[in-house]
């Protein structure tokens, strides 16, 4: 007995020992790095002058900053849009090929991954094209349909960010459908056969059979979208940089902008902070809400 | 076709007088390396990643390590964005270059000056004698009171372009006022053409140089000063003007098709859709090369109703800086002089670079038509050559007019909100002290 716990005791020992070193990289990197931001954000700092605290100034500040909020909307924007051009279309597809008689999976898969593994700045540069009010190929379609008068989708405030969430969408569904297809693949088909037989129809099953089963994995994507889409920066930068008056702009390229732009470290770290807490609360509020309905 | 360039320009680029400061205190760190025994090596800093002026870069150390064989040039490359992240931890860090080739204006190393992380040249500049050799925008645009901070080099100007086959096509003279030049852009538009290829989407060069040009046209020097120096309101009549001018070109059709998105100003102008274009001396080595009509530079037109005639939009592409804390000025200094102040140095800049280096005397190039007319522009006292507003604006200001002319033509700014942002720009600039006008050290 004794033995055993002398083992017990020495396998925690070693397990601690092995995950030190992350920890002390996690605690440099992540934890340090957020008392800094924390602090930061409690100055009016140009990042290589004088430091003088304000207390919570920024915070007051930015509760009344028009393109904070703007940004904050635009993001939300984002992720709403992504959940219809990129989670929805995924699930779909990857539930067509899902399918036992569908050939060519594999090839279908990747062509579809594909804009995942390509930088923003590459696609945000190709769709600016496909938008181009002059030459873009969208342009040229509409062309086709004799609309002589040409139409810049970046250029106008009402529609700008709409076609950058087109955009994220198009790199984001190849993704999602990835995950739900490895999703759909696992699942007994049993379940399936025996709601057929009960008489169930192809959408009764889809949505009563098929997606409770999954439900894991649509959480976690969506979680991951709503964070994926909160981070989003270079492609909005490729193709807008947050204009025209400020139509696009969204979190982190507003930060980015506060304190390496603009030199207003002290307002820049608030927003982040701004930003880290909204991510928080979301996560918490979500996960309850998720762990409820479990 | 060989040349000998009478540069003399020493009284051109006039910026007129700097007002107040103080001195700066020094802080940092050495860096510089003793690569070998009794060899200095010095650390640099700079933007020219890629093309010509890298090229010329490149040639000029080589030919500065040669004639200075205990100094060594340890030079790093980096793009606008990239350096201006990386230089403030550099900094802080007191691992800062010894030099550095970055942009001058107040707006971008405001900071650094008011922290002291850049050397005051003003004896450099008595020592050197570089006030008798460059032109005075050299000084005049990286400095605050006293105290020069930097030496500013890559002469350029904007000036009206314009495709002469079109223009004897159109059967249209040169012209000589900005109401001149609003008739001959509608004569333009009349005959079929799309008259100007500016473009001002989201690229704050496209705006800031459009919209400046146009304001130096209306605006006196006595207004510029007011606004640049002493941070006196945009609230003029001569800004009204210019803003309405803008306008009236946006509404009239004078620009290509949506050009609040970013466009080929390029390609429209070299493929001769657009007839003219209001744009920089850089261009001129991609016109001479891509281009088979002629076109025609002439100074910009100013206005009728401004009471001087209107000024000419001057810019330095940057300006050499040198840490404060270097273990080696003298031999920053030494090697500054020669890249921007020797003969050998700015044939280089000229031939290989393909830019106007700041030395005024004289100095042997091979130039073509259009070049040389640049360089003649650029000395013509006649032409109230005046920095820029990128040169003076701080910050907030600096980024106000980096999308105004694209607010202007998605119609989110008049003239009215124009003016008022403008103002509040500025005013959020004086708060922090980052203007010529309100500027203090640390």
């Amino acid at each position: 007995m004794k033995k055993k716990r002398s083992l017990y005791r020495n396998q925690m020992i070693m397990g601690y020992i092995l995950i030190l070193p992350a920890l002390i990289l996690f605690a440099i990197f992540f934890v340090y790095s957020l008392i800094q931001a924390v602090y930061y954000s409690t100055l009016e700092w140009d990042g290589i002058g004088v430091q003088t605290s304000v207390g919570l100034q920024n915070y007051l500040n930015l509760f009344q900053d028009k393109v904070f909020w703007g940004a904050f909307f635009n993001n939300w924007f984002y992720t709403f849009g992504l959940m219809i051009f990129g989670v929805l279309p995924g699930l779909l597809l990857a539930y067509m090929l899902s399918r036992p008689n569908i050939r060519g999976r594999t090839f279908f898969r990747s062509i579809y991954f594909f804009p995942r593994i390509i930088s923003a700045v590459i696609y945000g540069a190709v769709w600016k094209w496909i938008y181009d009010p002059r030459v873009g190929l969208i342009t040229k379609i509409i062309d086709l349909f004799g609309d002589d008068n040409s139409f810049a989708m970046l250029g106008n405030v009402k529609t700008a960010m709409f076609g950058i969430t087109i955009t994220g969408g198009w790199t984001y569904f190849g993704f999602c459908m990835v995950l739900f297809l490895a999703a759909f693949m696992g699942l007994d088909n049993a379940l399936e056969e025996s709601a057929l037989l009960d008489g169930a129809n192809r959408l009764q099953m889809f949505f009563h059979v098929t997606i409770p089963q999954i439900k894991p994995v649509l959480n976690t994507v969506l979680v991951y979208t709503v964070i994926d889409c909160f981070k989003v920066y270079d492609l909005v930068l490729v193709m807008t940089a947050g204009g025209p008056n400020d139509s696009t702009q969204i979190m982190t390229y507003y930060i980015y902008k506060q304190a390496f732009t603009m030199n207003q470290f002290g307002y820049g770290s608030a927003a982040a902070v701004l930003l880290g807490i909204f991510m928080v609360i979301f996560t918490i509020v979500y996960n309850r809400l998720v762990g409820e309905e479990v | 076709m060989k040349k000998l360039l009478a540069i003399l320009m020493a009284s051109a680029l006039s910026i007129s007088v700097l007002s107040s400061c103080g001195t700066g205190n020094d802080s940092g760190s050495q860096t510089g390396e003793n690569g070998s025994p009794g060899k200095v090596t010095l650390q640099l800093w700079d933007t020219f990643v890629d093309g010509s002026l890298n090229s010329a870069m490149s040639q000029i150390i080589s030919a500065y390590e040669e004639s200075h064989s205990d100094v060594k040039i340890n030079r790093v490359q980096k793009e606008l964005t990239s350096l201006g992240e990386t230089i403030k931890a550099a900094f802080m860090a007191g691992d800062a270059p010894d030099l550095l080739y970055y942009e001058g204006g107040i707006g971008t190393v405001g900071s650094y000056v008011k922290a002291g992380y850049l050397m005051d040249l003003s004896e450099a500049y008595k020592t050197y004698g570089w006030k008798d050799k460059l032109m005075s925008a050299c000084w005049e645009v990286p400095s605050v009171g006293d105290y020069i901070y930097g030496v500013g080099h890559e002469m350029e100007t904007m000036s009206l372009y314009f495709n002469q086959d079109i223009f004897d096509k159109v059967g249209l003279e040169n012209p000589t006022t900005i109401e001149e030049l609003t008739d001959t852009l509608q004569k333009l538009k009349d005959a079929g053409y799309t008259p100007l290829a500016n473009t001002m989407g989201a690229e704050w060069s496209s705006n800031m140089n459009f919209i400046g040009t146009i304001l130096y046209a209306y605006m006196s020097q006595d207004e510029i000063k007011d606004c640049m120096e002493n941070d006196g309101s945009w609230d003029k009549e001569s800004v009204r003007k210019a803003i309405d001018t803008i306008k009236l070109w946006i509404d009239n059709g004078y620009f290509p098709d949506h050009p609040e998105v970013h466009g080929d100003q390029e390609q429209l102008y070299f493929s001769q859709e657009c007839a003219a274009w209001i744009t920089g001396n850089w261009e001129v080595g991609n016109i001479t090369k891509d281009t088979d009509f002629k076109t025609t530079i002439i100074p910009f037109p100013g206005s009728e109703s401004c009471e001087d005639g209107g000024s000419q939009v001057n810019f330095a592409g940057g300006a050499f800086l040198v840490n404060a804390a270097t273990a080696y000025p003298d031999e920053s200094l030494g090697f500054i002089d020669y890249a921007v102040a020797t003969p050998e140095s700015s044939k280089v800049w000229y031939e290989v670079g393909g830019t106007v280096p700041p030395y005024t005397d004289e100095y042997e190039v091979e130039a073509n038509e259009l070049g040389e007319h640049v360089v003649e522009l650029l000395g013509d006292e006649t032409l109230q050559n005046t920095a820029g507003i990128n040169m003076w604006l701080g910050t907030n200001a600096f980024e106000f007019f980096s999308f105004a002319g694209q607010n202007l033509i998605v119609g989110s700014l008049d003239t009215d909100s124009f003016i008022a942002e403008a103002d509040a720009a500025l005013q959020k600039d004086v708060e922090s002290k980052m203007t010529k006008g309100s500027f203090t050290f640390e």
